[in-house]
Order: structure tokens, then C-alpha cells, then sequence
């Protein structure tokens, strides 16, 4: 059986598995509902700090109930920091939270901040990705295709996106 | 005991099973697996080439899962692979389940089997009784080995269907395992910023700096 046969719950667990074990072993990633396994997963275990690179926060991934219930739970916490940059400048609109859940349930949160990244700047990157606690993640090397991998804790992998994301983080915000 | 002395009525249920087995195997979809690891490959291939910028043409799974359906095309192959094992593989597909010698085997049983069930169970009532001399004590393992041949034979021709999709949904697993750590590879790698074409050098200078600050391009 390969991960695309998986009944989903099956996927789930082998996701939680490696979740647990945080070997950064790489698990290939190809479709929206492991997509979204993945992202959830990655929410649920979010000690510290979610980094995101998107172009829409997409609603057929984000929009999930679990995923949203997970930020809900992941942005309740002091300590906890959630930075979002996204491409599509409808989720800067004033009615944007009420028609996106995720955005509903981080909206006026201390612990969350959102950019747009500049239309000049999203030509030069490719890829999209969710990055947690600095050595976890969901990357899309093509922002265009599903194909992704995700692991859990890769540090160097880890780090290597953090530092794209701070760049691209610093230039969105001037 | 049978009235002309023939043994072949005391195999008629054998005859039975074979001819029932044999029918079946002909008969239903499901059970031919050409088709099914064609279609397994073919899957599996289409989201691969769906990823354009990775490599996995390249990789030994990748191209093993080609081999598999240009073999239940029934085309030759070009690069024939470099395992034994696969190689062994591939020589069961190409010439039981592709030529497609199954089908002939168990269309052979087919007839062979009807037609013990038919003498069989005329021997028991005292009909065909010229044939029975071919049927007495000192022949009956040739009768027995070929029918329990025909029940054998599309029970190992499912095993070799299901295994060899079972080879190629594992082949699948492999290139997509493989698929990850190519990625992998890409984020273990600084990621730099496309230079902007607009921008004045030392800018584009300064960012790839800040992108990848371990090995920056000012020394």
C-alpha cells in the first residue's frame, strides 16, 4: 500500500508517527487531504512558533475544521507567535476574516502577524511552506503543484527556511 | 466403485474444482492483472511527471515502474533493468501474464478438466465404457496430476498477479519515498532569493546575504 492508497486515518497515523519520532524524516506529500493531515499535524504539535508562506491560505486545506480548530488552540497561548505571509492581497480585504475560518480564528490576536509579500518580490521565490518551531515543515519547492515534503524535525532544513522567511519578512514589512 | 472400473469418476470433483476454478480465472476482470499493474504504473507515473522540476526519472523505482508497463504493452525493452531480481520479475510478467500464456494454460484446463467431468461422471453411470481402459489403477496419477495441475495453476497465476502489483504499488512507495528526500535535498540547501533583474547588484548582494547568512557572498 502506498501513502496515495492510505485510508486517510491510516495516513494520519503514519504522520503521527513520524510527529512523534522527529527524525526529519522526509514523507513525500501530494495531495489536499494529506496536505491537510500534515498541516494539522504540524499545528497540533507547534510548541513555539508557525511560520507561513502562502498564496491564499487555501480553503480547501485551510479551511478545515481540524486545521482550525488547531490555530485556535495554538494562538491562545501567550508564548506562542504565528507570522503569516501570503501573496493574495483579497485576505488583507476588511471582510477577509469573515469569509476565510482560519483567518476567523486568529483574528485580533496578539500572537499573530500578517504581511503581504509585495508583488515584486513573489517572482523571486518558488516555493510555499509551513515552517514550526524551526525545525518542522510542509515545503512545496513549486508554489504552482501540490508535491511537497514534510518532515519533522529537520534542523537543518529548518533553518534554512527560517532564513529565507525572515528575508522575506523583512522585505514585506518595509 | 465404478461399474466399468475406471478411477476417473472417484476424480470427477477435482475435475469439477479445476474446470469451476479455471472459468473463473478466464472470465473475471479482476482476476487478470495485466490490465491492473498497468494501470497501478500508469497512476503512479502520472503524478511523478506531475512534478515536473523534481527528478525522479533518475531514480531506479522510477524507471523499474516504466519498465513495467512498456513490458504490459508488450514492447521490448530499451534499457533492460539492472537488477536480478526485478529482471526475474519482469520475465514472469512479460511471459505468463502478458503473452499471454496464462490464459492459454487455463483455457487448456478448461477443456481438459470438462472433459474429465464429463467421462467421469459417465463412468459412473456405465457410459463411455471403451475409455475406460484409460482410466484403470495403473494410470490414474496422469489423470490426477493434470487435474490437480488445473486447480494449482490459476491459483499461482492470482499469487503472480498479486504479487507483481504488489511489486509495482512498492516500487510506487519507493519513488515516492525517493521523491521526498529529493525535495529534502532542495530545502537542506540554503535557499536563496531570485536576484531581482531590476535591482542594482550590491542589493541583490545584501539579500542573498541575509537569506543565507552561513555562507554569505561577502568573504
Amino acid at each position: 500500500m502506498t501513502s496515495r492508497d492510505m485510508p486517510l486515518f491510516v495516513y494520519r497515523a503514519h504522520v503521527e508517527a513520524l510527529a512523534a519520532k522527529r527524525k526529519g524524516e522526509p514523507l513525500y506529500n501530494d495531495s489536499l487531504e494529506h496536505a491537510a493531515i500534515v498541516l494539522q499535524s504540524m499545528l497540533s504539535h507547534a510548541q513555539r512558533s508557525v511560520r507561513l508562506l502562502t498564496g491564499e491560505l487555501n480553503k480547501d486545506a485551510y479551511a478545515r475544521r481540524g486545521i482550525v480548530d488547531e490555530v485556535k488552540r495554538f494562538v491562545e497561548s501567550e508564548s506562542h507567535s504565528l507570522q503569516i505571509l501570503y501573496e493574495n492581497e483579497s485576505l488583507a480585504g476588511s471582510d477577509a476574516a469573515a469569509q476565510h475560518p482560519f483567518l476567523k480564528a486568529i483574528e485580533g490576536n496578539n500572537h499573530v502577524e500578517l504581511r503581504h509579500v509585495p508583488q515584486r518580490l513573489q517572482s523571486r521565490y518558488a516555493c510555499h511552506f509551513m515552517l514550526v518551531d524551526g525545525d518542522s515543515y510542509r515545503f512545496e519547492p513549486d508554489k504552482e503543484k501540490f508535491g511537497a515534503v514534510a518532515a519533522f524535525g529537520d534542523e537543518d532544513g529548518g533553518k534554512n527556511l527560517e532564513d529565507l522567511f525572515s528575508t522575506l519578512w523583512d522585505i514585506a514589512g518595509r | 466403485m465404478s461399474i466399468c472400473g475406471s478411477e476417473l469418476p472417484d476424480m470427477v470433483s477435482l475435475a469439477g474444482g479445476a474446470l469451476t476454478l479455471n472459468l473463473a480465472y478466464l472470465n473475471l476482470e479482476r482476476f487478470r492483472y495485466s490490465r491492473v499493474i498497468q494501470e497501478t504504473a500508469n497512476d503512479a507515473l502520472d503524478v511523478l511527471d506531475s512534478n515536473e522540476g523534481l527528478d525522479f526519472k533518475n531514480t531506479r523505482p522510477y524507471q523499474e515502474l516504466e519498465a513495467l508497463i512498456v513490458v504490459s504493452n508488450g514492447g521490448a525493452l530499451e534499457d533492460p533493468p539492472e537488477r536480478g531480481y526485478f529482471k526475474a520479475i519482469l520475465w514472469l510478467f512479460r511471459w505468463i501474464l502478458v503473452k499471454p500464456t496464462d490464459t492459454i494454460i487455463c483455457s487448456a484446463f478448461v477443456i481438459v478438466s470438462a472433459v474429465a467431468l464429463l467421462l467421469g461422471s459417465g463412468h459412473s453411470v456405465g457410459l463411455f465404457e471403451s475409455t475406460c481402459r484409460f482410466f484403470t489403477e495403473q494410470h490414474v496419477v496422469l489423470p490426477y496430476s493434470i487435474l490437480a495441475s488445473g486447480v494449482s495453476a490459476p491459483m499461482g497465476f492470482l499469487l503472480l498477479g498479486r504479487f507483481l502489483q504488489w511489486t509495482c504499488r512498492r516500487l510506487e512507495k519507493d519513488t515516492l519515498d525517493v521523491g521526498g528526500r529529493i525535495i529534502q535535498k532542495k530545502v537542506k540547501e540554503p535557499i536563496p532569493l531570485i536576484p531581482d533583474p531590476t535591482a542594482d547588484p550590491q542589493a541583490n548582494a545584501d539579500e542573498a546575504d541575509r537569506a543565507n547568512p552561513r555562507s554569505g557572498t561577502q568573504q
